[in-house]
């Protein structure tokens, strides 16, 4: 898999691309503002990009605006987005185009190197991995009118989960619960949020995250 | 007795007795007039006490009450607030009254039945009633015995016309005793509850404005009593005698000031530059003050405060204007209460009611004068016009033209009562003063948090980090396995470490109102809370980071305790800029009952704000909504052309 990684923190940056050369993922090129990203995208057609949200020259948002303008130029372009701080309005703005392959982490998630490296996978085979803490305020900023105030904390767990792309095996797993009962709970959650459940774990992913995203008011306006 | 058979208005004994109960009650509509004389000029005298007159004055009051339900069949409750219990003596013996103590009962005693009698609403409409009454039940209640009276006269010059009078009058009787009554009761009786209507509302701003420019002849007067007090002190016994007067003279040009607010809308501020503390004494235990290039040395801390207190009073510009505005009342009232007050007294005092009297006095003696005289003879073009109708009409227009008088008053008492620039750059230094010992307070405390935090969280973590991959190194030779779960373990912690650092962060200056500005990060704000937020944001620009960061933690908090506190579903957050002026309103659905209390979140917030010069208010009704503004003065720097999102639209 080929990768260009924007980050400006040189120790970060280094880091970033040891890591994932030892798991046999190629950086084909490494830059620090949102300007040399989208020239590097044009140039190198790489496979998926690691963008942090500050960067060069304003240490604003110029990552996420990267990254959206990215996604704009090449559709579902995979995305993975990294931030010392998750915003929801970031996230929801990241979400707003409805495609796939597009991953909101904290960089502490570099730590689980296995845990990011396969998140990495699933952002760039149209996947979707987004931080816990993103889905717990989704979640949080709803009010107690919201259909999402009706699910029990287990659904809440199962639904956590499963927004951060894992799969069914993979909630199980973490739960320790049969597949089952994380299908069953699925269900479950689909039904409280009145929301058709296709089957394929990576559309169920956005469906959930367009019903959190849009049932409150559209940050970016109109 | 004789109210049931009136009621009915059918028996030959209540016909035949109308006329003479209507002759009593004209006769007692007469006693009015003297009995306000009495009761004005006793309570003003004080002694045996203002309450006493009042009180006794209320025995004619009663009676017409009385009279009203008996013969008249109209039931008038007394509209008297009930009088004030006796007072109480505190357990060390002292009686209170405000902040004043007193050994014996008398004087809080006094002082209670003074306030219960000034300040029940009803004094002043039975001295009103009392003025009134003869010209209005008088005149209703002396119809019948006059027509009754006047008709036996005439029988013997022409008869028909003399029993038509008779009869009239005798037919009358009862129904003008039902209609003295009512109007008995327009004015004795509690005041209605409903606000009164737009026309009677007029009426009586106009009536109240014609009572204050009478009310402000004779605080002129007084007034220049002031200003020649001042001017003898000054002369005689400037440093001990002058600021005692000037001390009295404030307090009566502070009261006007305040009157002259109430009567006309027209706030004059106080000017008066705050007293100077006394410099500590030298070790002798004398003061030295400084008079600009000498100075004086004083012996005894009395002589110091009195010399300090005349220096302050004579160097305040306000003192000056104080005394000029004092010499320049008689001379501004003669020129613009005079005709409004001659029309007012003359209308009401000599062309009504001493015509009243005089007439009265002209059935009895034969005397035939009337001030009616005076005024056609001085004004041949009124000649037809019977004296009471010129004077209501005076009246009427003095009333008309008191509003406006009163206001060009206050304007010009306002140029010389209001603060100059000394006082108001004092007060906006004592304000700049205390704001910037606040802000200065606020910061150390908030440095003490973060220092605090980092203490106790990220430090102390980073040190057990440090630690446990000091152990891990040393054991990752003989216990490869212990010394990866130690390394485990430290990871774990670094991250716990982020998470507080994090937090931290979010507390100092939230990350997302630094790469978005204020309009984004109160959108992010709404989005985090329980709750359903609406965001209207009107900032074609950025304000200043400072106000934006105290407007993101002020809302972050009242979004907080919309949620909490006040248990709301639904919370409007508006951000609007305009003429220099930076508005946010936050809006809930919630319980209200909310209250500004010290230590509380909102007191934070207004202390937060006050180094803005912002303001907060506060609307929480209890049953809600509560409705919170803040209004900070500040420009908005680097204008955007488009304004972000006039609405978002709430969609759940």
């Amino acid at each position: 898999m080929r990768v260009v990684l924007a980050e400006d923190v040189y120790l970060l940056r280094e880091g970033l691309t040891h890591l994932l050369r030892a798991h046999g993922i190629e950086i084909v090129a490494a830059v620090d503002t949102g300007a040399e990203l989208l020239d590097a995208l044009a140039r190198h057609r790489p496979d998926a990009a690691i963008v942090d949200v500050r960067l060069p020259p304003g240490y604003t948002d110029e990552g996420v605006r990267a990254a959206i303008e990215a996604r704009t130029r090449r559709p579902g372009f995979p995305v993975l987005v990294l931030s010392q701080y998750v915003e929801q309005i970031y996230a929801r703005e990241l979400l707003a185009d409805g495609a796939g392959g597009l991953g909101y982490l904290l960089k502490d998630r570099v730590f689980d190197t296995s845990h990011f490296v396969d998140a990495l996978r699933r952002v760039a085979s149209g996947g979707t991995a987004m931080d816990p803490e993103v889905i717990s305020k989704l979640l949080g900023g709803t009010s107690p009118l919201h259909p999402a105030a009706s699910l029990s904390p287990r659904e809440r767990e199962v639904l956590q989960l499963m927004a951060q792309g894992r799969s069914n095996a993979a909630i199980a797993g973490q739960l320790y619960i049969s597949e089952g009962t994380v299908s069953k709970h699925i269900a479950a959650i689909f039904a409280k949020l009145g929301l058709e459940d296709s089957g394929d774990s990576n559309r169920r992913v956005l469906a959930v995250l367009a019903f959190l995203n849009h049932a409150r008011p559209d940050p970016a306006g109109p | 007795m004789g109210r049931g058979r009136v009621r009915r208005g059918g028996t030959f004994a209540g016909y035949a007795s109308a006329p003479l109960r209507c002759l009593a009650l004209a006769g007692l509509a007469l006693l009015g007039p003297p009995l306000l004389v009495v009761t004005f000029v006793g309570a003003h005298a004080g002694l045996p006490s203002p309450a006493f007159f009042v009180e006794q004055g209320r025995r004619l009051p009663a009676l017409a009450r009385r009279l009203a339900a008996r013969w008249g069949g109209v039931e008038i409750a007394a509209p008297y607030r009930p009088a004030p219990p006796p007072p109480v003596r505190d357990a060390d013996g002292w009686y209170r009254d405000g902040d004043t103590l007193f050994r014996s009962a008398f004087v809080p005693a006094y002082l209670a039945r003074l306030r219960w009698v000034a300040r029940d609403p009803a004094t002043a409409r039975d001295l009103a009633w009392m003025a009134l009454n003869p010209l209005v039940g008088g005149v209703l209640a002396g119809l019948a015995p006059a027509l009754a009276g006047g008709g036996l006269a005439a029988l013997w010059c022409h008869r028909p016309a003399g029993a038509a009078a008779v009869l009239l009058g005798v037919a009358l009787g009862p129904w003008l005793l039902r209609l003295h009554a009512r109007w008995t009761r327009v004015l004795l009786a509690p005041p209605p509850h409903q606000a009164p209507g737009r026309v009677a509302r007029a009426v009586g701003a106009r009536a109240a404005a014609g009572a204050r420019v009478c009310a402000s002849v004779v605080l002129a007067m007084v007034a220049t009593v002031f200003a020649v007090a001042q001017t003898v002190t000054i002369g005689l016994m400037p440093v001990r005698l002058w600021p005692e007067t000037v001390l009295g003279s404030r307090r009566f040009v502070s009261w006007r000031r305040a009157r002259i607010g109430e009567w006309t809308g027209v706030r004059i501020a106080e000017p008066y530059l705050p007293e100077p503390p006394l410099p500590d004494p030298d070790p002798d235990g004398s003061y030295r003050l400084g008079w600009g290039p000498v100075g004086t040395v004083y012996r005894t801390r009395g002589a110091a405060v009195r010399a300090r207190r005349f220096g302050w009073m004579i160097r305040d510009q306000a003192s000056w204007r104080d005394l000029a505005w004092l010499f320049l009342e008689v001379p501004v009232a003669a020129v613009l209460f005079a005709v409004p007050a001659a029309l007012i007294v003359g209308g009401l005092g000599w062309l009504c009611w001493l015509w009243v009297w005089t007439s009265a006095l002209g059935l009895l003696t034969g005397v035939t004068w009337s001030p009616g005289d005076v005024l056609h003879a001085a004004v041949p073009a009124l000649s037809g016009v019977p004296a009471p109708v010129a004077g209501l009409a005076a009246a009427a227009l003095g009333m008309a033209l008191a509003p406006a008088a009163l206001r060009r008053h206050a304007l010009l008492s306002r140029s010389l009562l209001g603060p100059g620039r000394a006082a108001l750059l004092a007060s906006r230094v004592d304000t700049l003063t205390s704001s910037r010992a606040q802000i200065r307070d606020a910061q150390a405390a908030e440095l003490r948090r973060i220092e605090r935090d980092l203490h106790d969280g990220a430090q102390a973590r980073w040190v057990a980090v440090g630690m446990t991959l000091g152990a891990a190194e040393g054991l990752i030779d003989q216990d490869p396995e212990a010394a990866k779960a130690m390394i485990a373990g430290a990871k774990d912690m670094s991250v716990a470490a982020l998470g507080e650092l994090r937090e931290l962060v979010r507390g100092i200056h939230p990350p997302v109102l630094a790469d978005r500005g204020l309009a984004d990060a109160v959108r992010t704000l709404a989005m985090d809370a329980p709750l359903e937020a609406e965001v209207r944001v009107r900032l074609p620009g950025r304000v200043a980071a400072p106000i934006e960061a105290a407007v993101y933690f002020a809302v972050s908090e009242l979004l907080t305790n919309a949620a909490k506190h006040a248990a709301a579903s639904r919370v409007l957050v508006e951000l609007r800029h305009a003429d220099g002026l930076l508005t946010v309103t936050v809006a809930d659905d919630g319980r209200g009952g909310a209250a500004a209390g010290h230590g509380g979140g909102l007191h934070g917030i207004r202390r937060r704000l006050d180094g803005f010069d912002g303001v907060l208010t506060l609307s929480s009704p209890p049953g809600g909504p509560t409705v919170v503004t803040l209004e900070i003065p500040c420009a908005l720097s680097s204008p955007r052309t488009s304004t972000s999102s006039g609405k978002d639209s709430p969609t759940s």
